[in-house]
């Protein structure tokens, strides 16, 4: 059952360069959100008034919802993958499709807390909470946006063409950072939302 | 996917995280009602955090099954994100 993905191995690192390579730039990701993370304790530690009485503006319902959206996609891109490994290209389909799903009801929740801050006059700009709000949040929803686009592109090219079998691990690779995508979210969530 | 392993545990395997990670979800939530003292209550919702983080790189992002060499591209980056982020908070700056 393994040979598919054994097929795509290197035989001296036992893993594809796709893979490889996307594990080089999330570990350079978690770098990149690293900065984000420091500055925002540097931030909270100078101005503890500001930020706890901002993030109890923050809606932690609606948080709570997105958290369980983009856990449910992280669950059904797992999935997509495995169907197309297994060779069930509709299942494939249905899967990617939920993800994408999933993703866009992210980005729709997301855009209406943003815009039930700014209807409550509350930008980047107003103090450093909300501006390591927009600034870290902002960042996490790019990265939702980065992982659009690939997957409608592997959608697409599954509704046109067919995706061949033996190029699931595209789909893995992809996953790859999809989880991780998640995985930034699992720890701005009560970082932002919860610890004040 | 490593020898050894079906689809069908795979498969299993992916539910049985997606529902844990629900539940770490609801209870970080729940913990923020309880009053532990403030350092406690930053210490138990990053200790959950990190619990779910787990989770999702160990089985969704396939560490398990790969080869293990490959773990050290999210050790080294993890050990510098938490000693970083544990620095600042400890140093108060």
């Amino acid at each position: 059952m393994s040979t598919l993905a054994a097929s795509h191995s290197r035989f001296d690192t036992g893993i594809y360069h796709g893979k490889l390579g996307m594990w080089v730039f999330l570990a350079s990701e978690i770098m990149f959100f690293t900065g984000f993370f420091g500055a925002f304790i540097v931030l909270r530690n100078m101005n503890i008034e500001v930020f706890t009485q901002s993030a109890h503006h923050l809606d932690k319902v609606v948080a709570t919802i997105n958290t369980a959206v983009l856990i449910t996609s992280s669950l059904t891109m797992a999935l997509a993958h495995l169907a197309l490994e297994k060779g069930n290209e509709a299942k494939f389909r249905l899967f990617l499709t939920l993800t994408i799903v999933c993703a866009f009801g992210f980005l729709g929740i997301k855009s209406y807390e943003y815009a039930t801050k700014f209807s409550h006059d509350i930008y980047p700009w107003t103090n450093t909470f909300y501006a390591s709000y927009f600034t870290m949040t902002g960042f996490h929803a790019l990265h939702v946006i980065g992982g659009l686009i690939p997957m409608t592109w592997m959608l697409g090219k599954s509704l046109i063409k067919g995706y061949p079998q033996e190029m699931h691990h595209r789909v893995e690779t992809l996953g790859l950072y999809w989880h991780f995508v998640d995985l930034v979210w699992i720890f701005l969530f009560p970082t932002l939302y919860l610890i004040f | 996917m490593a020898a050894g392993e079906s689809f069908e545990t795979i498969q299993k395997s992916y539910f049985k995280v997606f529902l844990a990670l629900l539940v770490l979800t609801a209870l970080t939530v729940a913990v923020t009602t309880i009053h532990f003292g403030d350092v406690m209550n930053i210490v138990v919702g990053v200790l959950i955090a990190i619990a779910k983080a787990g989770l999702v790189i160990w089985v969704f992002m396939h560490l398990k099954f790969d080869n293990s060499r490959l773990r050290f591209f999210v050790y080294v980056p993890a050990f510098f994100f938490l000693t970083f982020v544990l620095a600042l908070t400890i140093l108060g700056l």
